[in-house]
């Protein structure tokens, strides 16, 4: 066995050129498991079973209008679990109306959720991101939302991932605010049911929209009601989107671990020739070279091993800052595996070029130098 | 000098590969590096010409989101004659207010001219070939930003009325080479303005809440806000948008959002213009850690890179350096070969960052930065050498 010391010897620039790449690639790879993430997890509790309804009307011409009030007084009767949303885009808030049991749990860190007594009394509230506090009125030692010109009461607030608030797509983004659907606000109730709505109801969520299309249809038989289901995507597309939103990412980063491994042939060249003398030693007692190209291999991937561990300690230092918080603060261990078998795979080039080159000139001469 | 810059360049291309990836790695740490200078410069720039404006002002300035839902919005301009008066009543709340100050500045709309003989400088999109900047002011615009005419007049309080068949409009610096004052120019929409004057030079606009740009108004147009001419809905809706108050109390603020609640019309979101600044300022901080980080990195390796090769370099030639102190050279000749060395790379790289950035603030920091940089990387080496005697080098080589 060769000391650990030897092997060390002139390898503190290699460790340390590794130990950049390594952040690096914990960095990118993390980043890359985030958006991944982000686009299979659907965000704000929905199953790939829910549903979206795009619900259009017009007030003339129109006999009747459906309202908000409609729907609620719908979500009265079922007595099954199901999640219901409204979106606004504008506000990145949604409107919610919760039935039975779901699995609508934010995290929260101040106050409640919502309780089915909050829908059936009607109450004007809502619950927020930690973030939207400075944003409430405060009256009466009160925090309060404004909300389509009505003021909710804040009940709780919940923590959200900041690589989820602003994900590629508006519904692959999580809410910053859910408010009551029911509050008993007449200009809420009385307002004609427009925009996009999604209805999570697991296996039940296209019979809750026939249910609610029907009463509807009675109403108002002008009314228009476009509906998308959620799309079940495969694995390899789920990656190609992945790659797709985190595109930025992966080639700032690899750009800069690029230009920092241009440097690797020199790096690995001034190891090899602090083992110069032992090298030569290896061969003249009838070391074969694959053999010695072996063992210094195996040395090089320690070197690249132990720069990988700092590396990852930095990587992991900066992921916990949150200084980029488009990467999020969850250590992946797909990511982590991931750039070790990276900085492997260059180390293996990168010495086994180096070592077959060194080993082809004639090593005993250049000693005499 | 010209026997060792050509000394030089045989080392240089004695290790050509060497050489070229150092090369490429100063090359990048320098372009990011003049990129974080373009950032910080261009968000100083603008932190300071809003700094001008809110100390002129004794109060904050507030900007109004409209943050009501696309059906509630959709609502309202639909809403025909009845939501043209809520709307008339809510713009007249706060602009008649005696408690606060306001402005409109609408930089909604654009100018569309279809026949016109404008350069394409002029046209605000490359791709909206007949579209011109148009910024729409009321008579308080420019007690904030005090535009001031070089040629003409500005606006009067009659212009703020409905003057009948030609609006006045004022014309940035540049149109004085197309336009004269009294022209008459007619729009795609066939509505006649009467030329009144034209802007000084560098005249500029800003609207925190559209990020960290500056305005320019020397290719822009300039109308006033008429609401007695006021047809679309949209009109309104436009106008109220784009209405700044200015009121250390946020009360009054209050006060809007509750009228407009009780006229059930818009849902906005107020905020100060020294809160928008901050927000720029903490998203150009976040742009510019980034692009550091990146820097940074690369930069760190291209150094020691660079030492390591003059220290080799110094290491290998040491026979040559002894031959060289033998015959009478100095120490201070072989100094300069590996200056011109390091220097020589500086030199290309920055003229590629100037062929890139062309000549401004943020090029000028960034070729400093690089001679900074340089003289970083030969300090060692330099130590190492003029520490160099030939009884040393002798001793070392036996």
């Amino acid at each position: 066995m060769i000391p650990i010391r030897q092997i060390l010897h002139k390898a503190s620039l290699l460790i340390i050129l590794f130990a950049a790449v390594a952040a690096l690639f914990t960095l990118c790879f993390s980043a890359m498991a985030e958006y991944y993430y982000i686009q299979t997890v659907w965000p704000d509790f929905l199953s790939d079973q829910h549903i979206i309804a795009k619900i259009q009307q017009w007030q003339e011409g129109a006999s009747d209008i459906v309202k908000t009030k409609d729907l609620v007084d719908y979500c009265k009767t079922r007595d099954d679990n199901f999640i219901l949303y409204k979106d606004y885009q504008m506000t990145q808030g949604r409107a919610v109306y919760l039935g039975g049991d779901t699995s609508f749990s934010p995290e929260l860190v101040e106050g409640r959720n919502f309780i089915q007594a909050d829908f059936e009394k009607q109450t004007p509230t809502v619950i927020i991101a930690e973030e939207l506090s400075d944003k409430c009125i405060l009256r009466n030692g009160k925090e309060y939302l404004l909300h389509e010109n009505n003021e909710y009461r804040v009940i709780g607030k919940f923590k959200i991932k900041p690589s989820r608030k602003n994900a590629a797509s508006w519904d692959k983004s999580c809410a910053l605010y859910f408010v009551n659907m029911a509050a008993s606000f007449d200009t809420t109730l009385n307002t004609m049911l427009n925009g996009n709505y999604i209805i999570d109801a697991k296996e039940k969520s296209i019979e809750f929209l026939k249910g609610f299309t029907s009463l509807t249809k009675k109403i108002n038989p002008d009314i228009q009601i476009e509906v998308w289901k959620a799309e079940l995507i495969l694995p390899t597309q789920n990656i190609q989107q992945t790659i797709k939103n985190s595109k930025h990412f992966i080639i700032a980063f690899s750009l800069t671990a690029f230009l920092i491994l241009l440097n690797i042939s020199s790096i690995t060249n001034y190891w090899i020739d602090g083992r110069k003398k032992e090298l030569s030693v290896r061969m003249l007692s009838g070391g074969k070279p694959y053999a010695i190209i072996r063992m210094m291999l195996r040395d090089y991937l320690i070197i690249v091993t132990i720069g990988y561990g700092f590396g990852l300690i930095i990587g992991i230092s900066i992921l916990y800052s949150e200084t980029f918080s488009f990467i999020g603060g969850t250590i992946y261990p797909a990511a982590v595996i991931a750039g070790y078998v990276a900085c492997l795979a260059i180390g293996i080039i990168a010495g086994f070029i180096s070592l077959t080159k060194k080993l082809k000139q004639n090593i005993i001469l250049q000693m005499r130098e | 000098m010209k026997q060792q810059l050509r000394y030089a360049l045989d080392d240089i291309l004695s290790h050509k590969l060497n050489h070229f990836i150092l090369f490429v790695q100063v090359l990048a740490a320098l372009l990011l590096l003049s990129f974080i200078f373009y950032i910080v410069l261009d968000t100083n720039s603008y932190k300071n010409k809003l700094n001008e404006i809110m100390q002129d002002q004794e109060e904050e300035i507030y900007l109004a989101n409209n943050i009501s839902s696309m059906e509630k919005v959709d609502e309202i301009l639909l809403g025909g004659q009845d939501s043209m008066k809520r709307q008339g009543d809510l713009y007249e709340f706060i602009k008649q207010n005696p408690s606060f100050k306001t402005y409109t500045a609408d930089m909604q709309h654009a100018m569309w001219l279809s026949e016109s003989n404008l350069d394409d400088s002029f046209v605000m999109l490359r791709y909206v070939p007949n579209a011109y900047f148009l910024l729409k002011i009321d008579q308080k615009f420019n007690s904030v930003f005090k535009l001031k005419c070089v040629k003409g007049r500005m606006f009067s309080a009659d212009d703020f009325k409905d003057t009948g068949s030609k609006i006045p409009i004022l014309l940035g610096y540049d149109f004085q080479k197309y336009y004269d004052l009294d022209d008459t120019l007619r729009d795609d929409e066939e509505h006649s303005y009467r030329v009144i004057g034209f802007l000084e030079k560098s005249s500029f606009y800003l609207d925190p809440g559209k990020g960290d740009i500056i305005f320019w108004l020397d290719k822009g147009f300039v109308v006033p806000v008429q609401p007695n001419r006021f047809d679309f809905t949209e009109e309104y809706e436009s106008a109220i948008s784009s209405t700044f108050i200015i009121t250390d109390d946020t009360n009054y603020l209050q006060a809007i959002q509750q009228k407009s609640n009780e006229l059930e019309l818009y849902t906005f979101e107020y905020k100060s213009f020294t809160e928008q600044l901050q927000y720029i300022l903490e998203a150009n901080h976040f742009k510019v850690m980034i692009i550091g980080f990146m820097m940074a990195a690369i930069l760190i390796f291209g150094i020691i890179g660079l030492i390591s090769n003059l220290v080799q370099f110094i290491t290998t030639h040491t026979k040559e350096f002894a031959i060289h102190l033998l015959c009478g050279g100095q120490v201070k000749s072989i100094i300069q070969r590996i200056l011109i060395q390091t220097f020589l790379m500086i030199l290309i790289a920055d003229i590629i960052v100037i062929i890139i950035n062309k000549f401004s603030l943020d090029t000028l920091f960034t070729i400093m930065s690089s001679l900074l940089i340089g003289l970083i990387v030969i300090i060692y080496p330099v130590i190492m050498l003029s520490k160099t005697e030939i009884k040393n080098i002798l001793r070392r080589s036996q």
